[in-house]
């Protein structure tokens, strides 16, 4: 097996299909999409703070990640890179149901996205690779149309509901340093879900790109605990990515996730020693610990990976992939990831 | 990428710097008051100097038609081409703490760094708040078209929340809905700290069922009692293109000058979303 960084990549074996740039630009606009409707059904599901609602929601997404990896999937076999970068998402405070209706909306947006797609691969008659994508898209487009319906019923439930604002918060005011703490874990979990993710997506080897995918979804986990965590102590979250580091070489990229696996550790450690909050302080520990474990599990893996290829010189010197190549949002300058931001809805101490 | 900090410059490890930063966002963070009621837009970037807004008019309710032929549209009443001014403080680190600190193996003291924050905070509070007349920017309590309530002695036990009800409705006659978030001075919060009536709860609980978004004191309203405002965007929002950050400014007779600094502006779309609470006239200050 050889993993240079080309040959990192699964073959490219769609890559016949005819008009094949035009399919790759929608197919990635669609990954743009079903990121934005991840983030931002997911986002309201937990402000809504109510169980039933959120299991709705947490069904539908869990769905929606299924069409971003098959979609990111497809770009590869396609020859193209996945993007990592989101459709515009409505997260500002607001009443529930204007969020309900702002997910419907953006379902409703989509559906119209994937019927255009369809629409342009009818024109691709005869081809087993149009065949594969065409069922691919009718599939996803189900998917939404029945997504359209729940969210619906959900609104109109949700509307017809004596008292339809969202539960009290079940916490006393988090103070400041815990909301820190919160904030950098959040932005941390989601931006290595999407680090890992896209790595998973270009690995050749199978069984590396499943552990991947496998550690990715413990992030999700993560992430969910610490939004429900802050939403539970009044607090906002914000899914932003400001740090990616992306790359094409197998060992190059297991490496550099391995890293943020030590360094967060390290600044969950650091953080859970400075914590008046009990509660928060045990999710850290507990979220330490398997970031430890996934440190371990990805050390293995490169092993595996050099074990089995003459892989590329690692450059450990190397900067940090510009995250704006890929299509995500600008990084703040390395040395300064702090910013003061919205302090809406915070209360004051 | 011009890097306009100009932190690597600076005698500082980077660890340094990350105290800096955390300090200088935390103090913030916990000092701000316009922030916590209004929403953010941006930050835009450092190299952003204007931006565009709308004021709005035309605050009747949507149309009900059979054919949607008659529409009377929420109408741009100006487009306001704004500067965004720089709101900064300096601070300096001497190099004989820094060498001393080096020497000993002692943490850098950065109280010169969180007291930049504070005063940076103050004057974006104060920026909101007030405005600056000279430079033209309007703020909360001083816009043109804002409503105006004279409001009662609120030494009398009731007369707060009488009167912030009486401009929650004043907002709601207009148009303006809820959420209301309260602004008052710290006095006026103090004076809010009883129980009212014969209810058994304080006043300022009273007042929280109505101002859902937020009751907050401010020491910057100077002889002000406070403001009632209708929250959203599409009342006002701060507009930001760089938001609070530390840069070094070169070293200075071997002292070194860092500036805590950002750039924002107040965006008020539809002044009437604001109700000031003046003073009675006899309890103002000379």
């Amino acid at each position: 097996m050889n993993l240079d960084p080309i040959a990192s990549r699964p073959p490219a074996d769609l890559a016949g299909l005819p008009g094949r740039e035009a399919v790759v630009e929608r197919l990635l606009d669609a990954l743009r999409g079903e990121h934005a409707l991840i983030v931002q059904l997911m986002s309201h599901g937990y402000r809504l703070r109510d169980e039933d609602a959120l299991h709705v929601i947490e069904g539908i997404s869990r769905q929606d990640m299924r069409h971003f990896k098959w979609l990111a999937e497809t770009v590869v076999r396609l020859g193209g890179t996945p993007t990592l970068a989101r459709g515009p998402v409505a997260l500002e405070p607001a009443a529930p149901h204007v969020w309900l209706a702002a997910d419907v909306a953006l379902i409703e947006t989509r559906m119209a996205a994937y019927s255009e797609l369809l629409d342009s691969i009818d024109g691709l008659t005869g081809e087993e690779p149009a065949l594969e994508v065409r069922q691919l898209i009718e599939r996803i487009l189900g998917d939404k149309i029945y997504h359209r319906e729940k969210v619906l019923a959900l609104a109109a439930a949700w509307e017809s509901r004596e008292h339809p604002e969202p539960a009290p918060i079940v916490h006393d005011e988090v103070d400041d340093a815990t909301r820190g703490f919160l904030d950098f874990a959040i932005g941390h979990e989601y931006e290595v879900i999407l680090q890992y993710l896209h790595h998973a997506f270009l690995l050749e080897d199978q069984w590396a790109s499943r552990v991947l995918e496998d550690v990715a979804i413990e992030e999700m986990r993560h992430l969910g605990w610490l939004t429900e965590a802050l939403v539970d102590r009044g607090g906002c979250p914000y899914w932003e990515a400001r740090r990616l580091e992306l790359n094409d070489d197998a060992v190059r990229m297991l490496e550099l996730d391995q890293q943020r696996e030590i360094e967060v550790e390290a600044d969950y450690a650091q953080m859970t020693a400075a914590m008046a909050d009990s509660e928060i302080r045990r999710l850290f520990d507990r979220i330490g610990d398997h970031e430890r474990f996934h440190a371990g599990t990805l050390g293995r893996l490169i092993t595996r990976l050099k074990s089995t290829s003459v892989a590329s010189p690692i450059d450990l010197t190397s900067e940090i992939s510009d995250p704006a190549s890929h299509g995500t949002l600008p990084s703040p300058p390395k040395s300064c990831p702090y910013t003061v931001g919205s302090l809406f809805g915070q209360s004051q101490s | 990428m011009y890097d306009f900090l100009d932190r690597s410059n600076a005698p500082l490890r980077e660890e340094e710097w990350r105290q800096i930063d955390t300090l200088v966002v935390e103090v913030a963070r916990r000092q701000l008051v316009g922030r916590r009621f209004i929403p953010v837009f941006g930050p835009l970037g450092a190299g952003t100097q204007d931006v565009d807004y709308d004021v709005f008019t035309g605050t009747d309710a949507a149309v009900v038609s059979t054919l949607g032929e008659s529409t009377d549209p929420v109408r741009a009443k100006r487009r306001v081409h704004e500067h965004m001014p720089l709101v900064f403080k300096d601070f300096m680190l001497y190099w004989r703490d820094l060498e001393s600190n080096r020497l000993m193996g002692t943490p850098v003291d950065l109280g010169a760094a969180a007291a930049a924050a504070s005063f940076c905070a103050q004057k974006e509070d104060d920026l909101i708040f007030n405005g600056h007349e000279d430079l033209g920017y309007p703020g909360l309590t001083t816009v043109e078209g804002r409503q105006i309530l004279q409001a009662s002695d609120w030494d009398v036990a009731g007369n707060a929340f009488n009167d912030i009800v009486a401009s929650t409705r004043m907002l709601i006659n207009e148009g303006f809905f809820g959420p209301f978030a309260l602004v008052v001075s710290p006095k006026a919060f103090s004076q809010m700290q009883r129980v009212y009536a014969n209810s058994g709860v304080l006043e300022i609980n009273h007042v929280r069922e109505i101002a859902t978004g937020g009751v907050y004191q401010s020491p910057l309203l100077r002889d002000k009692l406070g403001f009632v405002v209708s929250m959203g965007i599409q009342n006002f929002d701060i507009a930001i293109g760089q938001d609070l950050i530390t840069a070094y400014l070169g070293p200075e007779k071997m002292n070194h000058p860092f500036r805590v600094m950002e750039s924002l502006v107040l965006r008020i779309k539809r002044p009437g979303a604001i109700v000031s609470l003046e003073q009675p006239v006899a309890t103002r200050k000379r």
